[in-house]
Parts: structure tokens; C-alpha cells; sequence
């Protein structure tokens, strides 16, 4: 959620310090930008979605697997119909202070599903469609801009499983 | 059948500063890698988006990164807070060099 209007700050910045030219417009540029969508670089989580247990899955994508259930919505049905198709909904009352939510499938065989950065988002909240192979718990887990983690956890019991295997 | 990476966005009408959700899907098998072909009983590779990216009037709003348990013809939501009209653009980048890429023009009433 961005709270200050870029425009507006530029050119009061600019005024202010009187100067001419592309050197202020170009450093006012990048100072004026909300932090979280400066030059965004997220390289893909190779080694942490190759991981085959949640908590070495964890321990790869967060840096920890102790983690509070606090925080943090998440929207999945009680039974899936058909364990290729799962509708999951991550949310929390954090806002702008959620950096980017995690998803992790308990007893899928690479448990480590999805990784959103929400940048300049308005609302903490992602929807999808992930694969279940088995019953399972969905973990979804909030970073804070702070470094901090909160999740929520909710079973989903799955009939038909949807790995393809 | 119709063709992978074919993708559509749609954006609810938006005010200045509220939140308006993005709703977005993508044409793609999302090949895991485990599965045989019934026929061959060869593993077809791997063939899935890794990589999405939302960018609004060129800034970078939203990324995600996916992995192979993401659902064929992934769906995807999430929330803009434009505070002016703009262009949303969405890119998909797949594990075999694909890149797609679709449009939606925003505007704020």
C-alpha cells in the first residue's frame, strides 16, 4: 500500500534543492520510489523448492521453521473434489507490513509450493490453484518487512490426488 | 486446443488509493516431470511457469515464483492500488525459455 504520492515528492524535492538537470531528476527518481519495488530482484527459490520434507522446506525458503500461527488467513476447502485443482486464498490484517506470503503442502513430495512478493500490493492478500497429492495440511506463512513470520495452517482432505504420478 | 500461453487479465473498476483485485489466467500444461506418458511410458519433462511479474505504468508491483505444484492453467489474483489510470502488464516466464505476456489497461474513477 503506498502512502505517499511519488509525483508530488519529486517535484517538491526538486524545487527545494533548486537544481536543474537530469543528476537531481534521475537521484530524485530513485529516492521518491516505495523501498519495496526499488530495483526488486528475486532470484527463484531453486534449492528450496527442490526440498522433499516441509521443515528442510522451511529451513530453506524462511531461514527457520519455528514459526507463530498468527496473523494469517488462509482460505482452502475442507475436501477437495480433485486434488489437481485447489483453491487456496493467503490473507492477513497486516497490509503493507507483509512482504511476501510462502505456501507449503505438508505431504506433497516437494512441499515448498509458491512465493509471492507483494511489492506495492494495496492488500495483503494472493489467490491460486495448487496441485495435492494426499490429505494434507497447506501452510501459509506471512513475512513481515521486518523479517518477522506468522502463519495459518488448515487441513485439506483430498480424494483423488493430483501429482499425476 | 487451445494454445499455451494464451492469457487474459481482468481488473475490477478501480478508485484513487483503494484496492482493486487482478484476477489473471494462463494457458500452460504445468508438466510436474513425474508423470508417464501412457503410451511411451517415458516421464514427460518438466514444462512450467517458474516466474510471473506485474508491472503498473512500468513499476514492478508484484513478482511470484512458482513451483511444479501450481495447477495446469494457473489462476492468479491478487490487489493493485493504482492512484493514477495506467497499463498493467503481466509477464510468464516458464523452465523452457516461454515468455508471455498480456495487458490490461486500469482506470481510475
Amino acid at each position: 500500500m503506498r502512502v505517499t504520492n511519488e509525483n508530488t515528492g519529486r517535484r517538491s524535492f526538486l524545487k527545494v534543492m533548486g537544481a536543474t538537470g537530469a543528476v537531481v531528476a534521475a537521484a530524485g527518481a530513485g529516492l521518491m520510489k516505495p523501498a519495496k519495488s526499488l530495483a526488486a530482484n528475486f532470484p527463484f527459490p531453486k534449492e528450496a523448492f527442490d526440498k522433499e520434507s516441509l521443515s528442510s522446506a522451511m529451513q530453506a525458503a524462511l531461514g527457520t521453521t519455528n514459526v507463530q500461527e498468527a496473523n494469517v488467513s488462509l482460505k482452502a476447502p475442507t475436501i477437495a473434489e480433485n486434488g489437481a485443482v485447489v483453491p487456496i486464498t493467503a490473507s492477513s490484517d497486516m497490509g503493507s507490513k507483509v512482504a511476501k506470503f510462502h505456501i507449503f503442502v505438508e505431504k506433497n513430495p516437494a512441499p515448498y509450493t509458491a512465493r509471492f512478493h507483494m511489492l506495492d500490493t494495496g492488500r495483503a492478500e494472493v489467490s491460486t490453484r495448487i496441485k495435492m497429492g494426499e490429505t494434507s495440511n497447506i501452510i501459509a506463512v506471512a513475512e513481515t518487512t521486518d523479517g518477522s513470520f506468522y502463519k495459518a495452517t488448515k487441513e485439506v482432505r483430498v480424494t483423488i490426488g493430483g501429482c499425476g504420478g | 486446443m487451445a494454445k499455451t500461453g494464451t492469457a487474459r487479465i481482468r481488473v475490477g473498476s478501480a478508485q484513487k488509493g483503494q484496492a482493486v483485485q487482478v484476477r489473471s489466467l494462463i494457458l500452460h500444461p504445468m508438466e510436474t516431470g513425474l508423470r508417464k506418458d501412457p503410451k511411451t511410458g517415458k516421464k514427460i519433462p518438466a514444462h512450467f511457469i517458474q516466474k510471473v511479474k506485474a508491472d503498473f505504468n512500468g513499476d514492478r508491483v508484484f513478482e511470484a515464483d512458482w513451483s511444479v505444484a501450481i495447477s495446469k492453467n494457473p489462476y492468479l489474483s491478487y490487489y493493485l492500488a493504482p492512484q493514477s489510470s495506467g497499463t498493467l502488464k503481466m509477464t510468464w516466464e516458464d523452465n523452457q525459455g516461454g515468455v508471455f505476456t498480456a495487458e490490461a489497461e486500469v482506470k481510475v474513477g
